[in-house]
């Protein structure tokens, strides 16, 4: 310790600010832009800060039928999907937890399942779509974000289970509840908080996910980074609408990310570290 | 009829609750894995373009699997891919261990430092993609004026992502950027876990802080660090949405990562009869390091 | 708490998104579905609906795609087996596969004698094997240089350029004159020589292309062989790379865009693109250089300037799915759109008519003098698309020889070994699709 403690916690100070600082800065950036008027985009040395600032670009976003309706699209399938998912994945982890239903086995199947890279289900995707005439239909993009998210919501709700004491549950069925009503009147609400972060967190990787929607939506099912990618490519590039659309898809997740941060890692390691 | 009725009374007290309730995602993850897989392992064994339908699907054995490994752009996506997981995450490992034992020191408002740092994890891939397209672009971007104003100039006077040698980096970085604070965040919840005891019998016995990290800290933490670098390496592999909207590949195939490769023959050239061939070979680089994963998650 | 909030949401949403489908069937209008891209001539033909509305009675509903994901979003739109569209407006490099799917109807099936065909160039190239039309061009341009005038005519750059190079300061007949003129241009950073396109994409194809054909290459030969390893190709290649020198560094990450936005605003004298993108220049909304631009055909080699070689040559236009139900309706549509009379009409809101005598009606000269150039470019060229004329024309041009070209650019191939590997991935390709016996 002694007289260099204080020197030490303040350049300890000075790097976490500038950390925190460049980590903002790509943020800050699409942010400032998206308020600039779109001569001040084509500045050549750029501006730092607009000279103007407006509105307009986040004006045309909503007054722009297409972005408008991606939004809507990106917004029924992540909450479908991931109302599909916890509905089935909930009792799932459940009854992992409690009954230990097939034993290590089953557990492994669904990290394994998290574990393949997606393109290897995207082309066979696309060709059933395909085969069944469900290309650009929700049906098919939400079945399959719900396959992309259920190994998440399993692995995290099996933990939450797991940390639930289980004699809560027993004296419920001591004083005459069945299995499902100990399960609906004592279990859901006691992991509620857990229910919501598994939630959120399947609800960010559905609203980000990319490959999926990029092969199997179309027109009328398209999500935002679909919509988000083809601005790239596209012929006439407004970079002002296009960090509109930036910071509109990142301010809900962002809010989402820290409202959970508590159960961050558990989430995002999948059951690998015991909470 | 004595034999049906015991037969129903056997499943009916072996029919539990327990397997009710496992059904619905088992049989949903049976349907969408095993068919999928098998339709597309089955294949892999055809030649099938879908801009020749009428070419249908003809059967070449293991034609498909043998070209992979004639094919150069296959060893040079083989190798990008090795290079953008040992790089970045490397320095994810790195930047991330130093952050989290800086966070560690509970320095004054450090939830909110947390929270920002949260922010890049939370985009979108596409959108960090063109976030940083647009703040490298050599004229209208910042990053190149803050090169200059570093006195980089050489570097700062020539558009990176059109660089054979600098393109990877800068993919590299912004993979950095945007997923060291995971890093950070379990290496922190390793250290939290870590018990006080160690660290005061180190002090009372006079330990310099350097061999209390590689002592005490590091060891500690190793299963922290391993969890972080097995799954940060499972999804480096995969690595699409941010080289696909900076780069699509190129200059050349200097960026041409093997998940990128495998979407152009599929979805560009419709060749899927070989990108299904590809697929698999994502699939067993990825199931080497998965089996990993799986051995010291069973330890 | 959340849950049951999160469950009303649900439900909420599963009747909405239920509505969401059920309304639209609900509609009586006879309408016809189009798809089309994001472009300035979508925006020509899209004046004439409301009078097609009034005078046919066909109402339109139209969606309109990034350049792009069009393509793709097109294939795979067909793929699904129910076709979203009646009607697409797409490019002529993309309907020969869907011919191929049987995804289209013959346009032949109807009186095609309204459509005047004599008048429009390389329309034998629309017939299929089966000797049927199944797509009607809209527009029809050509590569080209887009130059600023106002430069070019100086006094003082005439001056210099004389003094420097020896010969008179004019648009350039042959690359040698290109790489001049653009060397002569390039003043960084206020003025570049040459606007190009170098990120990895069909531009670079382009732009290649325009250099092998104007020295008398070609990518196959008569059997199909695949033939651009050929002096011709190394030369094509080293001209391009020595053009990017005279380029603005930042060229070699542009695409279309960033290109046009470059010479719009006023930083590069030449443009190499193609001719629509005159447009642009013209339109003083985005252009800080309207007036001051005019239009030059791609240069050659010396000794194929009175040669008679491929030129560079795009058309979009009109298909009609075979799943349509409202075929009658949707020739109807075509019919009136390719007219002359509409022609004439949209052609001034920005288009390069596919109807040779559109191009020099009065009322278009009259907005548009350099429309000239372009029809006598094209009356003297072998027009040729830049996709060979196959269904696997797209994945050579657009993946393997893009490709090429880039590896070259960066330094990751010689120009040799770049070309060879293209031309064995073009035989491989070719002869899994059964052209060679």
């Amino acid at each position: 310790m002694g007289k260099f403690y204080h020197l030490k916690r303040f350049i300890n100070y000075i790097i976490v600010i500038i950390i925190v600082f460049a980590a903002l800065f790509p943020i800050y950036w699409i942010f400032q832009s998206s308020f600039k008027p779109p001569i001040e985009h084509l500045t050549s040395p750029p501006l730092w800060f607009p000279k103007h600032i407006t509105g307009e670009n986040y004006i045309s976003l909503f007054k722009n039928s297409d972005i408008v309706e991606t939004l809507l699209n990106s917004i029924i399938i992540t909450s479908l999907s991931v109302f599909i998912a916890m509905l089935i994945g909930t009792p799932a982890a459940y009854s992992i937890a409690r009954f230990n239903v097939g034993g290590i086995n089953f557990p492994l199947f669904i990290l394994l399942v998290r574990m393949t890279p997606p393109i290897v289900f995207v082309i066979p995707f696309f060709l059933i779509a395909k085969k069944l005439g469900l290309q650009d239909s929700y049906i098919s993009i939400i079945l399959t974000e719900v396959f992309f998210i259920i190994p998440l919501a399993v692995w995290m709700m099996i933990g939450f289970f797991y940390d639930l004491p289980t004699s809560l549950e027993e004296a419920a069925m001591v004083d005459g509840c069945s299995r499902w009503q100990a399960m609906v009147k004592i279990v859901l609400p006691l992991t509620s908080p857990g229910l919501a972060a598994t939630a959120i967190l399947c609800s960010i990787l559905v609203w980000n996910d990319f490959l999926f929607p990029l092969i199997l939506t179309g027109s009328r099912t398209r999500t935002l980074p679909v919509l988000v990618n083809s601005f790239v490519t596209q012929r006439g590039l407004d970079y002002g609408l296009m960090c509109a659309t930036g910071v509109i898809m990142t301010i809900p997740m962002a809010i989402f990310g820290v409202a959970v941060q508590k159960y961050l890692v558990q989430g995002l390691t999948s059951g690998a570290m015991k909470g | 009829m004595k034999i049906i009725s015991n037969f129903l009374g056997y499943i009916k007290g072996r029919w539990h609750i327990k397997y009710a309730l496992i059904l619905p995602t088992f049989i949903f993850l049976l349907v969408l894995v095993f068919f999928p897989l098998l339709y597309s392992f089955k294949l892999s064994f055809y030649s099938w373009n879908l801009l020749r339908p009428k070419l249908g699907l003809k059967f070449i054995g293991l034609d498909n699997y043998l070209y992979l490994f004639s094919d150069p752009q296959i060893s040079n996506a083989l190798f990008l891919t090795f290079y953008f997981t040992i790089g970045a995450v490397g320095l994810e490992l790195l930047f991330g261990m130093a952050l989290a034992l800086l966070l560690n020191q509970d320095l004054k408002g450090g939830r909110l430092y947390k929270s920002f740092l949260l922010i890049p994890l939370m985009t979108a891939p596409v959108v960090a993609g063109f976030t940083w397209n647009y703040l490298l672009h050599l004229e209208f971007g910042p990053i190149p004026q803050i090169l200059k104003f570093l006195g980089f100039t050489s570097l700062a006077s020539r558009p990176i992502l059109a660089s054979k040698e600098l393109v990877m980096p800068a993919i590299i970085l912004v993979d950095v950027w945007q997923t060291t604070p995971f890093v950070m965040l379990v290496i922190l919840a390793g250290l939290q876990a870590i018990p006080i005891e160690p660290y005061e019998a180190a002090k009372v016995d006079g330990a310099s802080s350097t061999q209390i990290f590689f002592k005490i800290t590091l060891p500690m933490l190793k299963p922290a660090i391993l969890v972080a670098l097995l799954i940060r390496t499972i999804h480096a592999i995969r690595f699409f949405d941010v080289a696909f909207v900076m780069t699509g590949g190129g200059p050349g195939t200097a960026s041409e990562l093997l998940p990128l490769y495998n979407y152009s023959v599929c979805f560009v050239d419709f060749n899927l009869g070989y990108g299904s061939a590809i697929s698999f070979l994502v699939l067993g680089v990825s199931a080497i390091f998965s089996f990993l994963y799986i051995i010291f998650l069973r330890r | 708490m959340l849950f049951k909030r999160s469950f009303s949401l649900s439900v909420f949403l599963i009747i909405f998104f239920i509505s969401l489908i059920t309304l639209p069937s609900l509609a009586k209008e006879v309408t016809l579905k189009i798809s089309s891209e994001v472009g300035i001539h979508t925006e020509a033909w899209k004046t004439d609906l409301k009078r097609l509305y009034k005078e046919k009675g066909i109402k339109v509903k139209l969606e309109q795609f990034p350049f792009k994901k069009y393509r793709e979003k097109l294939m795979l739109d067909y793929q699904s087996g129910s076709p979203s569209y009646d009607v697409n407006y797409l490019s002529y490099g993309w309907y020969r596969a869907l011919v191929d799917g049987g995804h289209l109807y013959p346009l032949s099936n109807f009186d095609i004698k309204g459509l005047n065909l004599s008048e429009v160039p390389n329309i034998n190239l629309f017939f299929g094997k089966d000797k049927k039309l199944y797509f009607m061009p809209f527009m029809n341009e050509i590569a080209g240089i887009i130059y600023r005038k106002d430069l070019f005519e100086n006094p003082t750059e005439k001056k210099n350029f004389k003094a420097k190079y020896g010969y008179d300061l004019a648009p350039p007949k042959t690359f040698k004159q290109y790489r001049d003129i653009a060397e002569f241009f390039y003043r960084p950073p206020k003025l570049y020589g040459v606007s190009l396109m170098g990120k990895r994409s069909v531009f670079l194809t382009v732009h290649f292309m325009n250099r092998l054909w104007g020295r008398g290459g070609d990518i196959l030969d008569k059997n199909m062989k695949p033939i651009l390893n050929s002096p011709e190709g190394v030369e094509a290649l080293n001209d391009l790379k020595e053009m990017f020198k005279y380029a603005n560094p930042a060229a070699s990450t542009h695409l279309f865009h960033e290109a046009v936005t470059e010479f719009t605003q006023g930083k590069s004298a030449m443009l190499e693109i193609w001719s629509t993108v005159m447009l642009y220049a013209e339109d003083p909304k985005k252009s800080r250089v309207v007036g001051k631009v005019s239009f030059a055909p791609i240069p050659r080699r010396k000794d194929f300037l009175n040669k008679e070689v491929p030129y560079l040559y795009i058309a979009w236009g009109f298909v009609i799915a075979n799943k349509s139900k409202k075929k009658d309706a949707a020739f109807e549509f075509i019919k009136y759109i390719t007219s002359k009379e509409s022609m004439i009409r949209t052609t001034p809101h920005g288009n390069i008519p596919a109807r040779l005598s559109v191009m020099d009606a009065p009322e278009v000269l009259k907005v548009f003098p350099w429309m000239k150039t372009i029809k006598e470019t094209m009356l003297k060229s072998k027009l040729t698309p830049i996709y060979p004329w196959i269904p696997e024309g797209v994945t050579i041009s657009a993946d393997y020889i893009s490709l090429a070209v880039s590896q070259f650019l960066s330094g990751e191939k010689s120009a040799k070994e770049a070309l060879k590997e293209a031309d064995r991935k073009i035989y491989k390709l070719l002869k899994e699709g059964g052209y060679y016996k």
